[in-house]
């Protein structure tokens, strides 16, 4: 794939050694292209939350590479040298982790801003109030504490503390799993608008609805590797592998629709 | 009520209840405990610095006959020498707390950087070695290994601050171990990595502040069981030497003739009730302050 943003090549993941070693990920390969939104789905344990840490440079892979344009990203030293540790950018499961406790949401995206920046404190601070406010944040909200937010509002502000680094693709590692269901679809509605402007996104997730709605590829994950990939309108329809029909077969109100259809 | 205001809006977005929920969230989020804690160790320390400097007296000059019993002039009384108790108690105030402090700070900040750096270390040799020392320390009783340190060492205040930070240490390394290694695998910590910052801001920035706030819990209510510790030390005989004034040690000197004369032993533990219980007040408050920062 000549024109992949990010591609990574057979790769895997060991955690712990000898008779307990488990292999989170084993002999994985995938790419992204620019401006498009792929799904990595499979049940909890198989490995997909470890993939996207790989991807985001938090895991080093025991074996394989992941390429970002042609360079290696795992070099020497830190993952993601220079400017290109900006460009990917990580939304975390967890909302009530995934923020500072003792900072507001204001002066978490503004330190970002102002990190990648070179803006002036104000200057900062106007242009973060800003992003809060396209991620659906109003500057009362943006003042509070992590503890006064709700889960949804959480990860808006994780996402605008990720778009402040303007990357280019931003891995999403079960964004909706832990919030309710309303703040879901405004995340993904969120995850919609930018993938219009241009970002690419990696979606991890269980919820099989979230993937479909959002994705225009997907891999299937189940016990670290994959077992089907291919569009995701294809692989709905058309279900090959017989984890990936059970999957699809679960899905609540499957029946309806297709007795409907 | 503008005291209590004043402190609460800073502390707590307190929502728009009545004003008698309100009362109830304070007592429950420990802000009334904080101030009336506050109140308490505040009148100590004005004392301290009030009482010696108003009086006419030095702390261990006789004023009046040995034992005279509380009185309008001397309201504490005084002890077997004719020294002025009321004096002596509130000339030993900020050597108790300051010694105290010293006892807390140092093994904190010792305790905090060995803990977080052990937290953040790979080598597993190294956490090994350094955790069997931690919960080898503390295997013993404080008091205990405190002793054995200041007959080392020598008697005196001195060899208490040292003695204290050559064990306390250990405590404060293994809360703040812990604790790091929690905090560490928070998504703000990664986000943080994701995002470029560099490893002292990533630090001092995200991790430390959000480890030492609970070792900063601790080590309040610690302080309580340090300013114990350091009476207990002084009326063993181990650390204020006389004529120094120390609530330990004077109520030491005072045990022997309790029955003749109560106030040179009750007068030094009262202080030292009251100052342990101002600051159990402060360090629940701020424990309950630390809890809803994390919810």
């Amino acid at each position: 794939m000549s024109d992949a943003l990010i591609e990574a090549r057979q790769v895997c993941v060991t955690f712990g050694s000898g008779s307990r070693a488990v292999r989170a990920v084993r002999d994985v390969s995938l790419h992204i292209n620019a401006g498009e939104a792929i799904g990595i789905v499979g049940e909890s344990g198989s490995g997909k939350s470890t993939l996207a840490r790989v991807l985001a440079g938090l895991q080093r892979p025991d074996q394989g590479e992941v390429l970002f344009g042609d360079e290696s990203i795992y070099q020497r030293g830190r993952a993601y040298r220079g400017d290109k540790r900006r460009l990917v950018q990580m939304v975390f499961q967890d909302p009530y982790g995934s923020l500072n406790p003792r900072i507001t949401a204001l002066s978490t995206v503004a330190e970002a801003v102002k990190f990648h920046g070179e803006h002036s404190r104000s200057e900062s601070h106007r242009l973060s109030l800003e992003l809060l406010g396209q991620m659906g944040i109003s500057e009362r909200d943006a003042a509070k504490k992590p503890r006064q937010l709700s889960g949804g509002q959480r990860q808006r502000v994780s996402v605008a503390r990720a778009l402040s680094a303007h990357p280019e693709i931003l891995i999403a590692d079960e964004p909706t799993s832990a919030i309710d269901q309303s703040a879901q679809a405004q995340l993904l509605n969120l995850f919609q608008g930018l993938l219009g402007d241009g970002l690419s996104i990696a979606l991890v997730s269980h919820d099989l609805g979230v993937i479909r709605y959002l994705t225009n590829r997907v891999y299937v994950m189940k016990d670290g590797a994959f077992v089907e990939s291919g569009l995701t309108q294809e692989v709905f329809e058309n279900p090959q592998h017989a984890y990936t029909k059970q999957l699809i077969a679960s899905i609540p109100g499957r029946h309806l629709q297709g007795a409907g259809a | 009520m503008t005291l209590v205001e004043a402190g609460a809006a800073d502390w707590f977005d307190v929502k728009g209840t009545t004003p008698k929920g309100k009362q109830a969230r304070r007592l429950k989020d420990g802000t009334i405990g904080m101030i009336v804690g506050g109140a308490m160790l505040g009148i100590l320390l004005l004392m301290g610095i009030l009482v010696p400097l108003l009086s006419p007296y030095e702390s261990d000059q006789s004023v009046d006959m040995p034992f005279m019993p509380p009185s309008s002039t001397f309201l504490f009384g005084s002890d077997g020498l004719g020294r002025d108790v009321f004096l002596r108690v509130f000339s030993s105030v900020y050597l108790d707390l300051g010694v105290a402090f010293l006892g807390v700070i140092i093994p904190f900040t010792l305790g905090t950087i060995i803990g977080i750096g052990l937290a953040m270390s790979r080598s597993k040799k190294l956490n090994a070695v350094v955790g069997s020392v931690i919960d080898g320390i503390n295997a013993f009783p404080l008091l205990v290994l405190a002793i054995a340190l200041i007959a080392i060492l020598g008697p005196g205040l001195q060899s208490v601050v040292i003695a204290l930070s050559l064990t306390n240490w250990a405590r404060y390394a293994r809360l703040s171990r812990t604790r790091a290694q929690v905090v560490k695998q928070q998504g703000y910590i990664e986000a943080a990595q994701t995002l470029g910052y560099s490893k002292p801001r990533i630090l001092f920035k995200h991790l430390v502040p959000n480890v030492s706030s609970e070792t900063t819990a601790y080590g309040l209510s610690d302080l309580i069981l340090v300013i114990l510790l350091i009476a207990s030390l002084s009326f063993l005989g181990l650390g204020a030497q006389p004529p120094t004034p120390e609530w330990g040690a004077m109520i030491s000197d005072g045990r022997p003739t309790l029955q003749m004369a109560w106030w040179p032993v009750v007068f030094p533990g009262l202080a030292l009730c009251w100052a342990g219980v101002a600051l159990s007040f402060i360090a629940e408050g701020v424990t309950r302050r630390e809890r809803d920062v994390k919810s």
